[in-house]
């Protein structure tokens, strides 16, 4: 359970929703002012049209700049993590001030990993002094966005004012709302699974992965190294802070891999682990690992130990 | 691009480091296999009374060619005694074998067998007086070390093993200007790759010292740890110590740690 001690207090990640062209100038203007009037650095990232349209209506400063979604919105653990890397590395002491939408996925399960994005956002970036606001325009996202964007925003932006918003899901509790789509182990046998009982069997497991992935899929040596190390962070995580065995479970596609991994342990596992920028040596594995692969998924195990998900993929997400 | 031409392997004055029974027979089977395809005189100094499952040709029994090779005579094992760990006794068998016409000579022992036979202080000695003869000669020597009972002496076993030191996962060797890493470092060999830093960056010569990760498949936390670690006490000095051409997902992890950003840490070019 986060503690609102270990969020900054110039923190902020709020909402606009929107129907009109108006509203989102108006609102993004104010926000850019507020931005540079405390001193900090502020972004406006959007589509490119969005981004002209910004530019014309807001203008420029020295310490305001613009972004395209297409270079800056990638996938969205890569955001987020490149987001929070940008604001652990900042040497300039003032905020940050970032104002866009995120993109629209490509497909239902694109979508999902967005939601679940924005819903991480606080527990990745709350401890930096960051201030974003997330335009959401309802003539182009259709309702599920809209409710998926108000389910994982605290405040909501309202006739230019930051209110608390009712709607808000703590993020344990959206991962399993159906919005947040949260990914599964496929109910078909996995390719090649295997049992470790210490850790001189790490070894034989990420050769194991590795062998597997690359004789049934076409994901790529680069994805696949990273999924390697991020599936032995995470049995050496079972067997370090769960119990022996940990087993190790992989599927493949064509295009994609995914890895569960359940130890035999106590259990009681936090969904949002890993997400915060460490700054001790425990917990580096997890924060490691989710960094390593395009999805990282905390459960529970049958036996009550455990479990977790590993996605990658090389088609785009 | 590999530097300096170093590549894993079995040659030269190597330490190999075991945990296990099982780590042992595999590496010396190894070790012999590479001694077969260069066709080289193969000699294994044993204990005359050892347990037959150490003697080498149990450690071979899986392996047609070598037992066949022991036949032939190619590959010989050698009584200890304190006489075999005489430098000059070792010197004459090598050249006698190189006389023979072969192209060159292996050699390997398990150090307890030494043990056995001669006091540790001159066993140390025969050590540095190997590492020689294995520059004056095609020799290799492969000395197999248990590692319970070698951990607390690693610094001056890397300093008197000139081809590095193998173990299950993982090889070092010296090379100019630092050392060159191979295979995969992770939570279960980070301690012995700490160890071995400290030794070789104590007294490098030559700043910045070079870490060759160009073999390295696979690195972890813990691996990584070690490489900073192991370096710490180098550049709070002031040294620099420079990672050579890891492999991308290598870089990635240095990268995602902090590590390349690290007082006195340098990245080299990525592979």
């Amino acid at each position: 359970m986060k503690t609102s001690s270990q969020t900054h207090s110039a923190y902020r990640h709020g909402l606009l929703v929107h129907d009109t062209d108006e509203e989102l100038v108006e609102g993004t203007r104010a926000f850019v002012a507020r931005g540079l009037a405390s001193g900090g650095d502020v972004l406006v990232h959007g589509t490119r049209d969005r981004v002209a349209l910004m530019r014309d209506a807001v203008g420029s400063h020295p310490r305001l700049g613009y972004g395209f979604d297409e270079e800056l919105y990638q996938a969205p653990m890569r955001t987020l993590f490149a987001y929070q890397r940008t604001l652990a590395e900042r040497s300039e002491p003032g905020q940050l001030w970032v104002t866009g939408t995120v993109p629209l996925g490509l497909g239902a399960a694109q979508q999902a990993a967005w939601h679940r994005y924005e819903s991480a956002v606080d527990e990745a970036l709350g401890a930096y002094p960051f201030a974003a606001l997330c335009t959401y325009d309802t003539r182009d996202r259709p309702a599920s966005v809209i409710a998926a964007a108000l389910a994982t925003h605290r405040t909501v932006n309202v006739d230019l004012t930051d209110r608390d918003n009712p709607r808000y899901v703590e993020p344990a509790a959206f991962l399993g709302a159906p919005l947040a789509q949260r990914p599964e182990a496929p109910a078909a046998p996995p390719s090649t699974a295997a049992v470790i009982h210490g850790f001189d069997q790490l070894s034989a497991a990420r050769d194991l992965v590795k062998a597997d992935a690359y004789r049934h899929s076409a994901v790529s040596p680069q994805t696949i190294e990273q999924l390697r190390v991020a599936v032995s962070e995470v049995t050496a995580n079972g067997l370090l802070h769960g119990r022996a065995p940990v087993r190790v479970s992989l599927w493949t596609e064509v295009g994609s891999l995914t890895c569960l991994v359940e130890d035999s342990g106590p259990g009681h596992p936090d969904p949002m682990a890993g997400y915060r920028h460490p700054d001790g040596a425990s917990s580096m594995g997890l924060w490691v690992a989710r960094q390593m692969v395009d999805d990282l998924e905390i459960g529970s195990s049958p036996s009550g130990g455990c479990s977790v998900l590993l996605t990658v993929t090389d088609q785009p997400l | 691009m590999k530097s300096q031409g170093w590549r894993p392997g079995w040659d030269g004055h190597l330490l190999l480091f075991y945990d296990e029974e099982s780590q042992r027979r595999a590496g010396v089977a190894a070790w012999v296999g590479r001694g077969l395809e260069l066709g080289a005189k193969i000699l294994y100094t044993q204990p005359p009374d050892d347990l037959p499952d150490r003697t080498l040709p149990a450690l071979l029994r899986g392996e047609p060619d070598a037992l066949e090779a022991m036949e032939r005579g190619q590959i010989q094992v050698v009584p200890a005694d304190p006489s075999t760990y005489d430098p000059d006794f070792i010197a004459t068998v090598v050249d006698g074998a190189l006389s023979e016409g072969y192209p060159s000579v292996r050699w390997s022992g398990d150090a307890s067998t030494a043990w056995g036979v001669i006091p540790r202080e001159r066993h140390e000695y025969v050590e540095q007086a190997t590492d020689e003869l294995c520059t004056s000669r095609p020799l290799s020597v492969l000395c197999q070390y248990p590692v319970l009972e070698s951990r607390h002496a690693i610094g001056f076993l890397s300093r008197s093993h000139g081809g590095g030191l193998r173990e299950q996962q993982f090889q070092a060797a010296p090379i100019e200007g630092g050392l060159a890493v191979a295979g995969e470092l992770d939570v279960t060999n980070q301690a012995t790759l700490r160890s071995l830093l400290t030794t070789a960056t104590t007294a490098p010569g030559r700043d910045p010292f070079v870490l060759d990760l160009s073999w390295v498949d696979f690195l972890d936390l813990p691996g990584a740890r070690a490489l900073l670690f192991g370096t710490l006490d180098y550049r709070s000095g002031g040294g620099r110590v420079r990672l050579e051409a890891p492999q991308p997902h290598v870089a990635q992890l240095i990268h995602l740690l902090g590590i390349d950003r690290a007082e006195g840490i340098q990245l080299g070019e990525v592979r």
